[in-house]
Formats: structure tokens, C-alpha cells, sequence
């Protein structure tokens, strides 16, 4: 009996470890085991009560955690306005959760965002009155696939691509021109083609030869490390994988064991060690890279890339003087072992294997609709969506309940990024089918107008949240509206550029030896409004005093308000001046080239009242214009 | 800025709080994650306890590339072409022939040759100079520039008080306030991207009408639909105050003959920017000047050696880097600025001695390297600390920590000068520390402490 009610005493705390179990198996209780773990205990087990309790809450928790993540909603949500699983998954937990939605975008408003969000352009004017007067029940899915197949689209979705690899000639003297053309000219390739991520993925991961005749294996130069030992170029590439293609962020674990500093920040991290990221990185322990000069000087090189048969990631440096920004390195040399599974290759080449193992992960499907999602709904199911952390996705297997995560797991709504990532596997990795999905869904089609709280607008994607438009997007659109693109040649692109949009790495456009030619202006325009240059200097979105310090004052945007000047022949208030339109016709051209809507009565009568008789009617029309391209709606897609 | 790490966490406003902390309010840090201005802004500025507190600004002129100090300010004899002349005074041996100006100056300057880098790649050489801290992708996003750090602490005024000229200071304000980030031109004179003059005489009264008419007639400043809109109109306040304001347009102007007599070169236009924006008085604090390339691995002393249409040879490098500092340092003392504006001069890291490579340059070299201090209650004439015969190695530290002196020993010096304490701390958005100068990662974990030997 004694041994019966120490038992009792470890039991009735409720979850005991092994090791308090060790004395009741020392007193020979052995049926504790299944009584605890097992899933019938057996009702002759002295532990059968205590353990049924057990059970019970086992499963009442369980099914708490299925109520709170995975729910579809109570049985009288009407799904009958629901588009596709979106909508389903987020206006069902609305409706749950008592959260009123806003109310639909207008037609104009859906026209300009779905155009920004699709093709990094806003419409122009003729087009929101086509769209807005347009009976056609079906228009808006019309619009979608319209800009679906635009060439705009790939201009844009490459330029996604882009920002996130970096591939740029001025990478040191990695990649120059003529790797960065190719490579630009093989993700819009990718883009235009429909083809399938996962073939993508696997020619980025498993790039070889010529960088001047390849453009996927400059994805890996853009991976080296300047003057630093060659184990940190892998783990600095290795880096790159696991965050692009998987969304998990592992520069963490290339310098240390998670022990001790990742408990509150990413549990799954946290149990590996430094060993285990060596072992992700021998992946790229066979690939040599040699750099040879193109020019006679050696001031330009290009890369060649092939891969040894036999080797593993060594510790030892190749040159002791130079230990490189890491820790040292012990032990090795390490074969190759998939961080996310343990998985070896099972062939020579390891590049290929890794390729495999990743693009068949399904947190590699995961990842890119979780990204997909952030950028077209601004904020990713699982934020920020390169930190993913394996060990809180699942519902069924939540952390522990104790701080900082206190049992919650990370994504914010688990079913439905399930879903979005069923539906990408199932369309074969494709982008446009995802977009689709995306933009169609009637969470998209929502005002950026809401009563409700910033909190439940975050949380549950109950409004529409507006976007600050990028650098290239500002541009772009100021030249549109104000119908006066400027070309730009780019070396390596055939044909005459006139977007931002369409330039391949940020060093463009260059300028002649003049200081203040026109792609100076445009450069630094760019640069204003937070290109950044895809190496040192990273995109910054948000906004400052400088910016409209830049923009009410800059070459780029003012002049392009007047009327026929040689520099911008025929912008919008030129032929707004000679035509014969009157004043508040006027104001609507204006109004619809610029914030893509026609103006409020507010408005119209603000501009019909402005200002000085003395204005000539071009000074009039230029300075409506001047205001409509500073108002705050224009630099946002909302 | 490991620049060859994709980093998500670059990206603003999501640096791994969770969207729970969000949505919990983190109240002060706004939607973007950054201190307002107000959060960091006593109402009456003292300097801090236990600083010099001499100085109101700081010049501090970037030798991007990282300059040889054996044939800087730490000449080695032998070092120079043999019809070089050179010569020594106030102690200081100085090749006349590159720094005709500032070899007339020495007495002005103060030399330490007893500083080392941890680093001896670029990026990371950089980073540290721009920031104090070591690069390291946890944190950078979170790490802001000296820059943002000394206008974020001292007085503001008209004047966007960290400016950076001729180039990007590669690092911005991170969570601090937008407003503390640099106001960046490419090249100085004139604001060239900028104009106010469309209309001639009637520009401004032009300006102030279309000003008015958008305030009347944007919808979205009547009321914000969205807290991301809310900002927006006290972002273009702040720039329209700066508009048409002598105080900031007569900075950026500039005369041809001032431009002559600072050499009529880039670096030359930036210096005399920056000494019209400190004799100003208005509120610049931090005037980053970029000067590229001194990453000299070859023909140093070969003169019109360019790449990239860029100077890249030692030789016209220091003549006109010297052109401006002379210039510089001159018009400052005589309107009685030097003293409160301290000018600091230095690269990321050091060149390697002796002979010359191959190619006739120097390669990189963490173990030692050189920095000049001008002004702001430091004084003149002064060296410390010493290489060896040949400038590998610290001899002779020369200071009180008895070590070799870092970048973040002189961000603590610069502080001291500015009255900011070096050894404050401020919480990150993501619930991490910025210090303001970090324990130095030399291997000893030193302390940063500023080099009080070089104040008078």
C-alpha cells in the first residue's frame, strides 16, 4: 500500500515525467506505463482511475484546441457569399467571433488596388470609367485574368522575385552585368511561363557552370562572402534556402546551439544545435567555385560552379589567418543531414539532394503561400513569414503551456494555411493559381474603411489594410498619371525601359558621366523613397519627412505637371489645355488619372474655388494636379 | 548589414514581435515598431554627467575602403615616392606633397595611431563604423546609426540634424524615429535633385497657394481611414518647414568661389555643405561625409588611377581630401566654430606595411590603423599612442585602457564630446538592449571608453 500511495501522489499532479515515474516502476507497477500512456488504460491497473482522468483532459484539451484553431465556423454561418475556402475560413470565424467585416470596396477602389497589388501600375483614367460603368456581372473576375496575363504582371512578380534574391551586379565583383541580366531574364522567364516552382527552386539550388551563360547559378554567387572562408559561404547559402524557399530563418544556428537562446523565440530552433546547421550545410560542401577574370586586368570575374563527387563540411580553415565572422568550428568533417528531417542524400551529388528534399517538403509549399499571402493581404498567416517555427504549427501538437508561448501556436488561422497549401501542391506549384485564389476571394473585395478596431482589422482581415506603395510603384505612377514615362536603356535589355518597375537590380538606371542627367533623378528618386540597393542598404517602405521633402520639390515630379514643355512633350495638363474640357471635367481627368476615382463633391468644389483669377488656366490645371499627386490615397494601394 | 544574408528582419514594423504584442498595444513603438520622438526628448537638454561635453557637431569624414595609415597619419619613412617630401612638426611626420594643407595644420590636429579593427572586410569594417556594433543579422535592423543615435539626443532645431553627403551612410534610424534618419544627397551643392525656383520670383507665394489648396482638399487629411495614412500629414509638415527657409536652402548653396577654394571636387562641395550647415547654428548634429575609394590594393601612388571613373589612387585621394580639410579647418576657426565642431577622419580598418603588394597597394589589415580628431575641445599637436617601426602592430597603446582603440572607443569619445552618455541603453522593439557603444568583441571584451587623452 505505501508504494500505491506514492504512485498516487506522482499521478494525481497530472502528467508526470519519466523520471517521477521511475519509483513506481522500481515498485514494480509496470501497468503505469499504459495506464499513462497508453490509449485503453487497463482497468485492472491500480493507476486506471488517475489515469482515465488523465484521458479526459488529454481530450478536453484537444478539443479546445480544435474549437480555437481549426474551426469552420458554427452551423449557421451562411457561406452562401463565400468565393472560395478564404472566404469560408476567415468571414465563418468572423461570424463566430461576433467581428462585423467591412463593408465592399467600391468598383474603383477594388480597380486600383487589384491593379497595384497585380501589375505594380494604376489604372489609368480611361480605364476606371470603363470599369466602373461596366454592367458586366462578371467584370471583376475579367479584370483579374486581364492582368493575370498582362505583361505588366511579369514585369512586377519578377521583381518580387528579385527583391527577395538580390541578385545585383554591384554584389562586389560576384555577379556584374552580365549574371545579373541572365539571372533577371530567368525568373521572368519562370514568371511569363507558368512553369513550376519546385523546377524553379531546384535550378536556383542546384545551379552549375558559367555564370555568364546561366542565370540560375547566380543565385548562388550572390550567397558568397567576401573575403571570408569558404564554410561561411555555405552557411551564409545555406541560410538563404532555409529562409526563402522554407521560411524558416537558420543564421541563428550557424553560430551557436538554439539552447540557451531561441526558447522564446522559436522552439523548434531552440532543440537544434550548431552541428546540426554544419549538417544542413554539407549540402553545399561539395560545390566549388571558381572565379575567373573576364578581363585582362582581373578586375571582373565571373563564377564557375561545379561540385566535387566525394568531401564533407570541414571545420578546418583554409587559411588559419583569416577565421572568418563566426565562431570556430570543431569537429568534422560532416556529411550532409536535412535539418527538417534528418534525411541523408541518397546520391553523390548533394545539391541535387538538398533539391529534392526541399522542394518535396511540404513546408516548402507552405512557406510560399504564406509569403504569397503576406504580400497580398499584408500581413502572413504565420508573421513574420521568415520565421516560421516548426514546432508550433500544428493544432493537434501545440507547445507547452508555459510562458512565452503558453500553448499557443504560431499561424494565425492553422486551417487555412493548410488549405492555401493544398491548393498550391494540387495546382502543381503554380503562382498565377494562388493569385488567383487570393484576389478573387471576398476578403480581398473589402473596404480599407472600418468602425471596428485596428486590432480586429489585423487580426481577422476584416478591413482591407492599406499598402504604401513602393519606390518603383510611386514613380511609375506619377509618370502615368501624369502620362509622361521617361525611357531608360538598361544594359542587357533589349528595347527602351520607361517603368521602375521593370529594372532589373537597383543599380539602375545608370547614368553617363554627366552628373545630373535624368537617371541620376530617377535613381535618386528611387533612392528616396527606399529602394534600397539589394545588398547594404535594405527596402525600406515606411515613410519619413524626407520623402515628401523629395517629392514636393523634386525634378522628377513637378516639372511633369506643366503643360508642353520640351522636356515632357505631352503630359496630361497639355492636353487638358488645349482641349476643350471645362473646369470640372478637368478636375475629373485629373482626379481619375491620379487617385483612380472621380472627385468627391467635397473636392470639386475645394478645386473649382482655387484660387487666383490671375492664373493662366495651364498654372490652374497644373497645380490641381500638383495637389491630387500629393494627396496621401496616391501613394498607397488601399 | 551581413549584406549576404537575406534578412526578412530588415523589413520595418515586423522584427519578430508578435503580432499578439501588436495587438496588445505595443503602444509607444506604433504600428512600425519605432520610438516616437517625443518617448527619446527631454524637455530641456543638459549634457550628460561625466561627458566633455565640448562640442555641439560632429564632421565625421568616412574613408571609405579603409585608408593606409603608413602612408597617412602614421607615416613609415620609405613609404612615399623618394621625391615625396616629408616633413615633421608638432611631432607629427607628414608626406607635404599629398597634404600640403593639413602638413601646414598639425598643430591643429590630433593623430592616434594606436587604433585596431576586429574587422577586415568591408561591409563589415563599414557597419561597424556606422553603427559601433559588430554586424550580426539578429539584430542589425535594430541597430542604428551613430548618426540617428547623437540627433535623437541633442537639441533640435531648423536643420534636419543628421546629414549625410555624397553618399548613403548605410545604416538609417532603425527604431528610432523616422525623423532622426539622415537627410542623404548623392553630391552636395545645390540640393541638385531639388528645386524651388519653377516659378521664379513668385515660388514661394506659388508654393504656399498649392500647399494650402492640398491641406483643403485631401479627403484623407480631413479624417484618416487608416492608422498608416495618420502620419503622413506630420511627415510633409515637417518637410514644408523646411522648404523656403533660408536657414536650410542658403546651406546647400553654394558660392564659386568658396567651391574653388575647397577644391572644386566632391568631397570638397561636402565640406564646405557641412561647414555652412554647422555655422548655421540651426541643428545639425551629425554630417556624415562619404570619401571614396581609398580601397587601395593597387597603384597608390600612381596619380589618375581610377575604377570606375572613381579616383583610386592614394596620391590624388589625399590631395584633394586635403584641399577640403584645409579649407575646412581654416574657415571654421575663423568664425570661431572649430571649437565647438569635432571633426573626425578615419576608414573602417588598416593597410597592410611594408613593401607594396605587387600590384603597388596595400591589402587590408585589422591590426592596425589610424584616426585624426580636429576640433571640439580636442587639441592640437598631439599623437597617441604608436605602431612598430613599420605600423603592423600597436607599440604603444597611449591611453589609459592601455589597449589597442577601437571604433567603439572613439563613438564613446564622439558622445563624450557631444555631452551624450556612451553607456546608455534603450530597449528594441523585439524586446532586445541597444547599447550605445557594446562590449568591443577584441577578443577581451573591453569596455568602450572614450580616449579622454585627446581632449585639451
Amino acid at each position: 500500500m505505501p508504494a500505491l500511495t506514492r504512485f498516487r501522489h506522482f499521478v494525481i499532479r497530472g502528467g508526470p515525467t519519466r523520471a517521477a515515474l521511475l519509483p513506481a516502476l522500481v515498485a514494480g507497477f509496470a501497468c503505469q506505463l499504459g495506464a499513462q500512456y497508453g490509449p485503453t488504460p487497463d482497468i485492472a491497473c491500480p493507476a486506471y482511475p488517475a489515469a482515465m482522468r488523465h484521458q479526459d483532459e488529454l481530450a478536453r484539451a484537444r478539443e479546445q484546441r480544435v474549437k480555437n484553431n481549426v474551426r469552420r465556423g458554427p452551423l449557421d454561418y451562411n457561406g452562401s457569399q463565400d468565393v472560395n475556402f478564404i472566404d469560408t475560413q476567415l468571414f465563418s470565424r468572423m461570424y463566430r467571433d461576433g467581428v462585423t467585416p467591412a463593408g465592399p470596396a467600391s468598383d474603383a477602389e477594388f480597380l486600383r488596388r487589384v491593379t497595384l497589388d497585380l501589375t505594380g501600375h494604376i489604372p489609368t483614367a480611361q480605364q476606371v470609367l470603363d470599369y466602373t460603368a461596366s454592367t458586366d456581372p462578371n467584370k471583376s473576375n475579367a479584370l483579374i485574368e486581364s492582368l493575370l496575363g498582362s505583361s505588366q504582371f511579369v514585369d512586377y512578380w519578377t521583381l518580387w522575385f528579385g527583391n527577395t534574391f538580390q541578385v545585383t551586379s554591384q554584389y562586389y565583383d560576384f555577379i556584374g552585368i552580365p549574371g545579373r541580366t541572365l539571372f533577371y531574364n530567368f525568373v521572368r522567364n519562370f514568371v511569363a511561363s507558368s512553369g513550376s516552382y519546385q523546377d524553379f527552386v531546384t535550378a536556383l539550388i542546384t545551379g552549375s557552370g558559367d555564370t555568364y551563360q546561366n542565370g540560375a547559378p547566380n543565385y548562388l554567387m550572390r550567397g558568397l562572402q567576401y573575403s571570408q572562408p569558404v564554410q561561411d559561404s555555405f552557411d551564409e547559402i545555406t541560410n538563404r534556402v532555409t529562409t526563402h524557399f522554407l521560411g524558416v530563418q537558420t543564421t541563428c544556428i550557424s553560430c551557436h546551439d538554439g539552447r540557451g537562446h531561441l526558447e522564446s523565440i522559436n522552439l523548434f530552433l531552440a532543440g537544434k544545435k550548431r552541428v546540426d546547421f554544419w549538417q544542413q550545410s554539407a549540402f553545399f560542401a561539395r560545390m566549388n567555385i571558381l572565379r575567373e577574370a573576364v578581363d585582362p586586368a582581373g578586375a571582373e570575374r565571373k563564377g564557375i560552379i561545379t561540385d566535387a563527387a566525394a568531401g564533407g563540411y570541414n571545420s578546418v580553415l583554409a587559411d588559419p589567418n583569416n577565421p572568418g565572422p563566426r565562431p570556430a568550428r570543431t569537429g568534422g568533417p560532416y556529411s550532409a543531414a536535412y535539418l527538417f528531417g534528418g534525411q541523408t542524400p541518397q546520391a553523390g551529388n548533394w545539391r541535387q539532394e538538398l533539391a529534392r528534399l526541399v522542394v518535396n517538403d511540404r513546408q516548402f509549399a507552405r512557406a510560399f503561400v504564406n509569403y504569397l499571402w503576406a504580400q497580398l493581404y499584408r500581413i502572413g498567416i504565420v508573421d513574420p513569414p521568415s520565421g516560421f517555427d516548426l514546432a508550433r504549427l500544428d493544432p493537434a501538437n501545440p507547445p507547452p503551456n508555459v510562458p512565452p508561448f503558453n500553448g499557443q501556436i504560431q499561424p494565425s488561422n492553422p486551417a487555412l494555411l493548410e488549405q492555401l497549401t493544398d491548393a498550391f501542391i494540387a495546382s502543381g506549384y503554380q503562382l498565377r493559381p494562388m493569385i488567383r485564389l487570393m484576389v478573387q476571394a471576398r476578403a480581398y473585395h473589402l473596404s480599407s474603411v472600418y468602425s471596428g478596431s485596428q486590432v480586429q482589422a489585423e487580426q481577422y482581415y476584416a478591413k482591407a489594410l492599406p499598402r504604401r506603395l513602393s519606390a518603383e510603384e510611386i514613380y511609375d505612377a506619377v509618370t502615368t498619371a501624369t502620362n509622361t514615362p521617361t525611357a531608360m536603356t538598361v544594359e542587357g535589355i533589349p528595347g527602351t525601359l520607361y517603368y521602375a518597375g521593370q529594372l532589373p537590380d537597383p543599380s539602375e538606371p545608370r547614368s553617363s558621366s554627366a552628373v545630373l542627367d535624368t537617371n541620376n533623378y530617377i535613381r535618386d528618386f528611387l533612392g528616396g523613397f527606399g529602394r534600397g540597393d539589394w545588398n547594404l542598404i535594405a527596402r525600406d517602405n515606411t515613410s519619413n519627412p524626407v520623402l515628401p521633402l523629395t517629392y514636393m520639390n523634386s525634378n522628377t515630379v513637378t516639372p511633369r505637371t506643366f503643360g508642353n514643355t520640351l522636356f515632357f512633350g505631352d503630359s496630361l495638363v497639355g492636353r487638358l489645355a488645349a482641349s476643350t474640357a471645362g473646369d470640372q471635367d478637368a478636375v475629373t481627368q485629373i482626379a481619375l488619372a491620379t487617385v483612380g476615382r472621380p472627385p468627391t463633391a467635397a473636392e470639386m468644389a475645394t478645386a473649382l474655388a482655387y484660387p487666383v483669377p490671375a492664373y493662366s488656366r495651364e498654372q490652374w490645371l497644373s497645380d490641381i494636379l500638383w495637389v491630387y499627386l500629393n494627396e496621401t490615397e496616391f501613394f498607397f494601394s488601399h | 548589414m551581413r549584406p549576404n544574408s537575406f534578412s526578412v528582419i530588415k523589413r520595418p514594423g515586423r522584427i519578430r514581435i508578435s503580432r499578439r504584442d501588436l495587438l496588445r498595444g505595443f503602444g509607444a513603438l506604433g504600428v512600425l515598431g519605432r520610438l516616437p520622438a517625443e518617448v527619446l526628448r527631454p524637455a530641456v537638454w543638459t549634457p550628460a554627467p561625466g561627458t566633455r561635453a565640448t562640442a555641439q557637431t560632429c564632421i565625421f569624414i568616412n574613408l571609405l575602403g579603409a585608408p593606409s595609415h603608413v602612408d597617412t597619419f602614421d607615416y613609415k619613412a620609405g613609404n612615399a615616392p623618394a621625391n615625396h617630401k616629408i616633413v615633421t612638426s608638432n611631432g607629427i611626420t607628414i608626406n607635404s606633397t599629398i597634404f600640403p594643407n593639413l602638413s601646414a595644420i598639425t598643430g591643429d590636429l590630433c593623430v592616434i595611431r594606436s587604433m585596431q579593427s576586429v574587422e577586415e572586410a568591408h561591409p563589415r569594417g563599414q557597419w561597424a563604423v556606422h553603427t559601433a556594433h559588430s554586424s550580426n543579422p539578429a539584430v542589425d535592423a535594430e541597430t542604428p546609426h551613430i548618426g540617428a543615435v547623437v540627433a535623437s539626443e541633442l537639441p533640435a532645431g531648423k536643420f534636419p540634424a543628421f546629414l549625410a553627403l555624397n553618399g548613403n551612410p548605410g545604416q538609417g534610424s532603425a527604431f528610432l524615429s523616422g525623423a532622426y534618419g539622415p537627410t542623404t544627397t548623392q553630391t552636395s551643392c545645390g540640393f541638385p535633385y531639388f528645386q524651388h525656383d519653377f516659378y521664379g520670383a513668385a515660388s514661394q507665394q506659388r508654393f504656399d497657394q498649392k500647399y494650402a489648396l492640398l491641406k483643403a482638399l485631401d479627403p484623407s487629411r480631413a479624417s484618416a481611414p487608416d492608422p498608416a495614412y495618420a502620419n503622413f500629414d506630420a511627415f510633409y509638415e515637417t518637410a514644408r518647414g523646411m522648404m523656403y527657409d533660408p536657414a536650410i536652402g542658403n546651406v546647400f548653396s553654394c558660392a564659386d568661389a568658396d567651391v574653388a577654394r575647397y577644391g572644386n571636387t566632391e568631397i570638397g562641395k561636402a565640406l564646405l555643405v557641412a561647414r555652412q550647415a554647422v555655422q548655421a547654428r540651426n541643428g545639425a548634429r551629425f554630417i556624415h561625409v562619404l570619401h571614396q575609394n581609398w580601397d587601395t590594393h593597387a597603384q597608390m601612388y600612381t596619380r589618375g588611377y581610377r575604377l570606375a571613373g572613381t579616383l583610386a589612387n592614394l596620391w590624388d585621394l589625399a590631395v584633394e581630401l586635403d584641399r577640403g580639410l584645409g579649407a575646412l579647418v581654416a574657415d571654421l576657426k575663423a568664425s570661431g566654430d572649430l571649437a565647438r565642431t569635432l571633426i573626425v577622419v578615419m576608414g573602417e580598418f588598416g593597410r597592410t606595411p611594408g613593401p607594396l603588394n605587387g600590384q603597388g597597394g596595400r591589402d587590408h589589415l585589422k591590426t592596425a590603423m589610424c584616426g585624426v580628431l580636429i576640433g571640439g575641445g580636442v587639441a592640437g599637436g598631439r599623437i597617441i599612442g604608436s605602431t612598430d617601426a613599420i605600423g603592423r602592430v600597436t607599440a604603444n597603446p597611449g591611453w589609459s585602457q592601455n589597449r589597442g582603440i577601437y571604433i567603439q572607443d572613439i563613438t564613446a569619445t564622439i558622445y563624450s564630446a557631444l555631452g551624450i552618455d556612451w553607456t546608455k541603453t534603450l530597449p528594441t522593439p523585439s524586446g532586445g538592449t541597444f547599447q550605445y557603444c557594446p562590449i568591443i568583441s577584441n577578443g577581451a571584451n573591453s569596455v568602450p571608453t572614450p580616449v579622454n587623452e585627446v581632449f585639451a
